[in-house]
């Protein structure tokens, strides 16, 4: 049997610790988290799929009972660990499946103020490396603070060295390595000193580096992801660390008071390299195919990242897309978007882009605050217009509902520009306009004849609002597929 | 935090109208015969375990074994729906698979795999044919939005689902707000 496999770290259970001598009647930090996986099969025939639970820090899976997949079935599942008293448990995952699968990371706050926090998403992984890079890192920094898990995917238990760089320093604030065993994670709150010791007000990057234990000469993969969470609001949100660098990067979402709520875009630019400086420059684009702006060069120190706000170069109200260009040095980048009624999402910046890109999690709520919506960005990245881009909205049993053509060779996407669809836009919307819910589940399949990237948003509005927050989002990134 | 009714296993009468439920409707002539068999048996056929009295941190009481006339088991209970609620609500019952560890468990819930059922205007929801085993419930409008019910902050309440049993878990107040 032909297994693919991908893995999907999880942040599972509680992972709140308490912030010692800081009242906060709101705070995502505090909070207990509870998760779910979207998934989604963009193959044509049948097949299954298999999970193992690793509980944390150890190295024996729980093997959960197979889900059995129709054709373009998109799902969603809960997995977690338990005791048997009850107590939720941390761990890790791994899916498996004889047939293509993606799957998206969805963490909400658990009973009973699931309602009152934000959602982090982000993208499960279909390989690891042995060197993973986290742009963002922060501590009581900026209002927010970050947690970041590392998984080992390999059978045998392995070292890995973590450092942290602040802004504007080639010298580690912390360095330190961590044991995991095979198959299992490690859970590193920045905020925990028993895990990682920075000071209040830390700004700055991660680089993972893992290797067997006891042989540095045997790489072994990892997978790490990242959240950050307001201190003393609701805000939360999460993105994956990337693996290598590119000399360029692509934001699919590049705002500046845009939507009549000052959402605006942040871009954290990491120079992965440990010993050469990066010269960083970031162009923005409008959705009518300009470039509107570009920032100066920036020269970015080894291990070192930049902070972007678009609203410096460009005017404001100002929705399209970016690319990140660099020399001397490869980087990396996550997009963070924020506005003034509480919205706090994150994406990765993506150094390629695919033919077949799949968002394994798309909803429609009838009412924008009875559940979730989730708007689709698509930006050509190739070198052509685009003239033939598609996106198959298929729901929980297989069923494609919708096709909704995003560009034609009437309607063409240039180069570097984003356009958007979602439910209600491609028509798939059931009679009681809704998406994705009954039958639990719903996907898209974009497919174009020039490479893209996608960014998912997913948002909820709040009626009445929670104080000054009147609506939750997170932004996920679509995953490449072979074709 | 934790039920507002008793945990039990059902009690006459309702109890011998469950099992009606479960038996009658693959098979109406053996579910006949099944009428006569526990009309024979009695009250006794159907026991009551008793109030559960322990306080809402406490573990349910575990059903003892019934006469097996199925490989299944049951659940049903009344979540209450916080008036203004407009999605429909869904129970979702999460399967957990214990682990060669002790006292490690992992809990899956796929709506392919797990036993779910609408929840009724009034808050009720039965689920008559359910695999033995331990569960988590799950309650809400769609499996990734689910909440699952606790005695306590980040403690699951766990049902234990016996072959030829239906559990009534009673009486919640809904986690979903």
């Amino acid at each position: 049997m032909n297994v693919q496999r991908i893995r999907v770290f999880l942040l599972i259970g509680i992972i709140s610790v308490g912030l010692t001598g800081i009242a906060q009647a709101q705070s995502a930090t505090n909070q207990v988290w509870t998760s779910s996986i979207t998934y989604y099969t963009p193959s044509d025939t049948p097949g299954t799929l298999m999970i193992s639970f690793y509980p944390e820090g150890s190295d024996t899976p729980i093997t959960l009972p197979s889900i059995s997949l129709a054709p373009h079935k998109a799902g969603s599942l809960f997995v977690g660990g338990v005791s048997e008293l009850g107590s939720f448990t941390r761990g890790s995952a791994i899916l498996s499946s004889d047939v293509p699968v993606v799957a998206t990371y969805v963490q909400f706050a658990a009973p009973p103020e699931t309602n009152n926090y934000g959602r982090l998403i982000y993208s499960g992984f279909d390989n690891g490396a042995p060197t993973f890079y986290v742009p963002t890192f922060l501590k009581r920094q900026f209002g927010s603070t970050s947690l970041m898990g590392i998984q080992n995917l390999e059978n045998f238990e392995a070292e890995i060295r973590v450092r942290f760089y602040a802004v504007g320093s080639s010298t580690p604030t912390d360095d330190r390595t961590y044991t995991v065993p095979g198959g299992s994670s490690i859970i590193i709150p920045a905020h925990d000193t028993s895990k990682v010791s920075l000071p209040d007000g830390f700004n700055g990057s991660v680089v993972i580096q893992a290797n067997r234990r006891g042989d540095s000469s045997i790489p072994a993969r990892v997978v790490a992801s990242a959240q950050e969470t307001d201190d003393n609001g609701r805000g939360a949100y999460a993105f994956e660390g990337v693996a290598s660098g590119a000399d360029r990067i692509y934001m699919a979402t590049m705002l500046c008071n845009a939507f009549g709520t000052n959402q605006t875009s942040y871009y954290a630019i990491q120079n992965i390299s440990l010993t050469s400086t990066a010269s960083v420059r970031v162009f923005f684009y409008d959705t009518n195919g300009n470039q509107i702006g570009q920032t100066p060069v920036q020269s970015v120190g080894p291990g070192n990242k930049w902070s972007v706000n678009p609203c410096s170069y460009i005017s404001s109200g100002v929705s399209g897309s970016a690319v990140i260009s660099a020399t001397g040095a490869p980087v990396v980048a996550i997009g963070k978007v924020k506005d003034n009624i509480g919205m706090a999402t994150a994406f990765v910046g993506q150094a390629a882009g695919g033919t077949k890109v799949v968002a394994p999690y798309i909803r429609w709520a009838a009412t924008p605050t009875s559940e979730w919506r989730t708007y689709v960005a698509i930006m050509n990245v190739g070198t052509g217009n685009a003239t033939d881009i598609k996106v198959y909205y298929y729901d929980g049993n297989g069923t494609l509902r919708a096709t909704h053509n995003v560009a034609t060779a009437s309607n063409p996407l240039p180069p570097f520009i984003k356009r958007n669809t979602n439910p209600q836009a491609a028509g798939a919307l059931d009679a009681g306009g809704n998406f994705g819910f009954s039958p639990p589940g719903g996907a898209i399949e974009v497919i174009s004849d020039q490479p893209v990237v996608v960014i998912v948003r997913a948002q909820r509005d709040l009626s009445p609002p929670l104080g000054s927050v009147q609506r939750f989002a997170e932004d996920y990134n679509g995953t490449i597929v072979t074709p | 935090m934790g039920p507002l009714s008793p945990l039990k296993l059902l009690p006459n009468p309702s109890c011998r109208s469950a099992r009606w439920g479960v038996y009658l409707a693959p098979h109406r002539w053996f579910g006949m015969l099944l009428i006569l068999v526990l009309i024979g048996l009695g009250g006794n056929a159907c026991r009551h375990l008793g109030s559960w009295a322990r306080s809402p941190q406490s573990l349910p009481p575990t059903p003892k074994p019934f006469t097996q006339f199925s490989k299944q088991g049951g659940i049903r209970g009344q979540i209450l729906i916080p008036s203004g609620t407009s999605a429909r609500l869904f129970v979702y019952l999460a399967r957990i698979t214990w682990g060669p560890e002790k006292g490690q468990g992992a809990y899956l819930l796929d709506p392919s795999i797990s036993p779910w059922a609408e929840i009724g205007p009034d808050g009720r929801f039965d689920l008559p044919m359910v695999e033995p085993g331990a569960y988590i419930i799950f309650v809400g409008s769609s499996p990734e939005g689910a909440i699952p019910l606790q005695v306590a902050p980040g403690r699951a309440y766990i049902v234990r689902i016996q072959e030829g049993e239906i559990l009534d878990i009673g009486t919640w107040p809904s986690p979903v707000r």
